[in-house]
């Protein structure tokens, strides 16, 4: 496995399993990273790539825009703000009130791109694979140091794609130790 | 009796216009348009016969549309934004290399969609899309 840090014009082979923080860097116009995702995401779907999300790449879009959405209403800043499923469950209906459009763009991004022509998969695309990656996931979470979200992702782009796009830092482990496989982990950075 | 005099004080002569262009503007819904409207065309009415001629409605409407549509930037078929939004969203992206390279359909979806939500710049993306502890 290797790790490579995005620079404009680098060579991506496909298939591509994209993590949640490129798909919602890439809608949330004020981020630092949106340029960098929303051209990385571009190039991918000009160049036909095969790209692939699991529902873990869902759920956690879903989850940043939620809490986006809970700053948003209170004026918090979401790098100094709790956040956890209790403040979800108390604040829903008025997140829902205001935002229910913002919760809605991750489904209607995906399927908008997809009903374009973007190749656009769902994964893991069979009981074998599934099986596989939930062998791996425990391997990665004590030799790569990941939680066991970050490592159902590594998992599962490691069995199914040549490339991992991600801006989380907590893959950097695998830089350093990297774990065996030619999947290549390319960070997004600002 | 007594008789006053008269005195003679010369009043302020009017200004002359051209040209007077009346417009109301309701802030209520449509029934409150109804009302506005007669008041507007008596109005129109008197002013025409006063001899300031007034200009037709579909030409004060046009006025109202263009005062209220602020100019808007095409970025794909059935795509404007303001060009705050438009800067914002589409200036970092290589918008004619996508539209070259992709075909008009998912050229539009992806302008379309990205950069939809306005969110904060003080995101941190890497942790920010964690999944929260249950």
């Amino acid at each position: 496995m290797q790790y490579v840090d995005w620079v404009q014009g680098l060579d991506i082979d496909e298939p591509v399993y994209m993590d949640a923080n490129i798909l919602v860097g890439s809608l949330i116009s004020k981020h630092p990273l949106y340029g960098k995702c929303a051209n990385v995401l571009g190039k991918l779907l000009a160049d036909k790539v095969e790209i692939m999300l699991s529902v873990v790449s869902v759920d956690e879009s879903i989850w940043a825009i939620v809490k986006l959405a809970y700053c948003e209403l209170h004026h918090y800043k979401p790098s100094k703000t709790l956040w956890n499923a209790n403040i979800y469950r108390r604040h829903r209906d008025e997140i829902f009130q205001s935002y229910e459009s913002w919760i809605n763009y991750v489904g209607k991004a995906v399927k908008d791109w997809t009903n374009a022509g973007a190749k656009i998969d769902v994964v893991p695309k069979t009981r074998e694979l599934f099986e596989a990656v939930l062998d791996l996931i425990p391997v990665y979470m004590k030799e790569v140091k990941l939680t066991p979200a970050d490592a159902v992702h590594l998992a599962i782009a490691q069995k199914h794609a040549r490339a991992f796009l991600t801006a989380d830092s907590d893959f950097a482990e695998v830089r350093q130790n990297p774990p065996p496989g030619d999947l290549v982990v390319i960070k997004v950075t600002a | 009796m007594s008789i006053g005099t008269m005195t003679s004080r010369r009043l302020p002569k009017p200004s002359v216009v051209e040209e007077v262009h009346v417009e109301f503007r309701s802030d209520v819904e449509e029934s409150g348009k109804i009302v506005w409207g007669q008041i507007n065309e008596l109005l129109r009415t008197s002013l025409n016969r006063s001899g300031f001629r007034q200009p037709s409605i579909d030409l004060i409407q046009q006025s109202y549309r263009e005062m209220e549509r602020p100019s808007l930037i095409v970025v794909a078929r059935g795509i404007a934004v303001e060009a705050g939004e438009y800067e914002e969203r589409y200036g970092s992206i290589d918008l004619k290399y996508y539209q070259e390279h992709m075909s008009p359909e998912l050229f539009r979806a992806f302008v379309r969609r990205i950069g939809s939500i306005k969110g904060r710049p003080d995101l941190n993306i890497g942790e920010f899309v964690d999944t929260p502890e249950i």
